[in-house]
């Protein structure tokens, strides 16, 4: 549904995008995982023709986002990072024209208008300016209005940005019955929990190029080689003898104790039960912790430093 | 013009008035109650006493007054709404994200400062036949004056909410530009009483033409060049609506 090639933006020197290219299928949730200015909104306001590409190409449906605008954006919604609303209107009028712009007939747009309050669970609140709703209420509304058009392929620009736990789950909740109705979506986000939870890829994106991508799992076996056993022993089994046969083990590339608490790391996991069998043989183990790499261990890998 | 088109320049249209009409209070203050202080203050108090050649300032200031109205109601309503929809609310990049084309959104706010200006003027007309007996003669071809004025003043609206930074900006250049503007296009005094030099740069600008032409019809004096006036006034509409577009597109789309 989307595909990008070899996608360049500059902005005067600065190059905010720098040759991505990717691609997102139809009914997948696509992540787009980086710190701020890494060129997540840049990628997104070219596929919605906000901005033009330096170099590349950009496709929706098939279409090129420059040369066919129209019928790309006629397949489009977008939630954007800020709840741009007519300061003016009521949130049921401000939906009611957005929808006007996308062709949607009156009759149809005003029972579509209903289900989007309703869905963003904003119906009491129809008569209000969108200054007057809660920061999860806005989120909710941008989601609800790029949902409008029912279009095919929603763009969302870090939906929970800013949000607090509660309406973070409840956007979640949200994205999640998107892809059960058969969306596609593409979702940006700083939030290394949130991608790992909603998308079925990821594409890393630091400083305009896009790091690697994967499977949220993949993502993370990329690091297999750094699962961590921390196990506790009762106090009076601990030997030498414990730590030569730890260390005989294939695959284990690590063990360190401290008191009664013994750290192991090893490169697979297959090698875990070798490791615990051994253990249990020749001591009694009051706690076993297994650590396995996170997302954001990986983007600590790839990157080099803390997301942004 | 496509369907598509026609829909989306209405559908933009149609909010413009939405608000409009929502806040006419606001409006009405504004662009009505200002010119009828000016006619009750130089036209009926201060005009009884001067005739400029042998016509009653009264009846020469009308016509100025009424392209006060049109000037007014379509350049400053339109620039203030798209100066914010661009920097405060943001609404445009949500309009452009929908399958519309920036010509599309640009004709729609043109149409509604059109039709903002024509609904302002109407008003002003009604109230000065009762109020000051005033005539203003062939309404259609007025009508037609003022349609293209307010199309040239909505477009240079445009130009001003894409070129200036911010609404501080605007301010200035509304006090510094569009005020002498409207004062010294032939609104409050002949144009043969500026000083030379600064005449045939005056003559160009639309709203003089515009003016003029319907203070001679207001008049009933026979006016040979009105369908010159007329091309003039469209030809300088159609290249600052080209150039409004050029800066919108420069503006929004990076």
């Amino acid at each position: 549904m989307i595909e990008v090639e070899n996608l360049v933006k500059k902005f005067g020197d600065m190059t905010a995008v720098d040759g991505i290219s990717f691609k997102v299928g139809r009914g997948e949730i696509f992540g787009f995982l980086g710190p701020n200015g890494a060129g997540k909104t840049t990628t997104i306001n070219v596929l919605v023709g906000l901005s033009r590409p330096s170099s590349g190409t950009a496709r929706i449906a098939g279409y090129d986002v420059t040369k066919d605008p129209i019928r790309c954006k006629e397949r489009l919604g977008i939630a954007t990072q800020d709840a741009n609303f007519d300061r003016h209107l009521s949130i049921r009028d401000d939906l009611f024209y957005n929808g006007l712009l996308h062709g949607i007939p009156r009759r149809e747009l005003k029972k579509r208008v209903d289900s989007a309050l309703k869905w963003s669970k904003l119906e009491k609140y129809r008569n209000k300016r969108f200054y007057k709703l809660s920061g999860g209420m806005q989120r909710r509304l941008v989601v609800a209005r790029a949902m409008l058009s029912d279009p095919e392929i929603l763009l969302l620009d870090e939906p929970t940005t800013g949000l607090d736990l509660q309406s973070r789950m409840q956007v979640w909740e949200s994205i999640k019955n998107l892809k059960k109705s058969g969306k596609t979506v593409l979702l940006t986000t700083h939030y290394i929990e949130e991608a790992d939870v909603l998308c079925d890829r990821i594409a890393i994106i630091d400083h305009g190029r896009i790091v690697t991508s994967g499977t949220p799992d993949e993502l993370k076996r990329m690091l297999d080689g750094n699962i961590a056993i921390e196990v506790t022993l009762n106090p009076e089994a601990m030997n030498e003898e414990i730590e030569s046969d730890l260390n005989r083990i294939s695959g284990v590339n690590l063990v360190e104790i401290k008191s009664n608490r013994i750290k192991i790391g090893v490169n697979d996991d297959t090698i875990v039960e070798d490791v615990l069998k051994s253990l249990f043989t020749k001591a009694r183990v009051s706690e076993i912790d297994i650590i396995r790499p996170t997302l954001d261990d990986v983007i600590l890998h790839l990157t080099g430093r803390e997301i942004r | 013009m496509k369907t598509r088109t026609a829909r989306v320049v209405l559908a933009v249209w149609e909010r413009e008035m939405y608000d409009y009409l929502k806040n006419l209070h606001v409006y009405a203050t504004r662009l009505v109650v200002e010119p009828l202080l000016f006619i009750f203050i130089f036209g009926m108090g201060l005009g009884r006493r001067v005739v400029i050649g042998d016509v009653n300032y009264l009846d020469f200031m009308a016509p100025g007054i009424l392209f006060m109205v049109a000037t007014n109601n379509s350049y400053q309503t339109v620039s203030l709404r798209l100066m914010i929809a661009r920097e405060w609310d943001k609404t445009l990049i949500t309009a452009l994200t929908a399958p519309v084309k920036p010509f599309e959104i640009v004709l729609g706010y043109v149409l509604a400062g059109v039709v903002q200006a024509l609904v302002a003027c109407a008003v002003f007309i009604v109230l000065m036949s009762y109020i000051a007996d005033i005539s203003f003669g062939c309404i259609p071809l007025i009508l037609l004056f003022i349609i293209l004025t307010a199309a040239f003043f909505s477009s240079l609206a445009v130009v001003t909410a894409m070129w200036l930074d911010n609404l501080y900006q605007q301010v200035v250049f509304t006090f510094l530009v569009i005020v002498p503007m409207i004062f010294f296009c032939g609104t409050f005094i002949p144009i043969t009483d500026l000083p030379n030099r600064v005449q045939p740069v005056i003559d160009m600008i639309p709203l003089t033409v515009a003016v003029q032409a319907v203070r001679m019809i207001t008049l009933s004096i026979e006016n040979p060049y009105l369908w010159q006036n007329l091309a003039y006034i469209i030809v300088c509409g159609v290249t600052i609506f080209s150039v409004g577009l050029y800066l919108f597109k420069r503006r929004v789309i990076t």
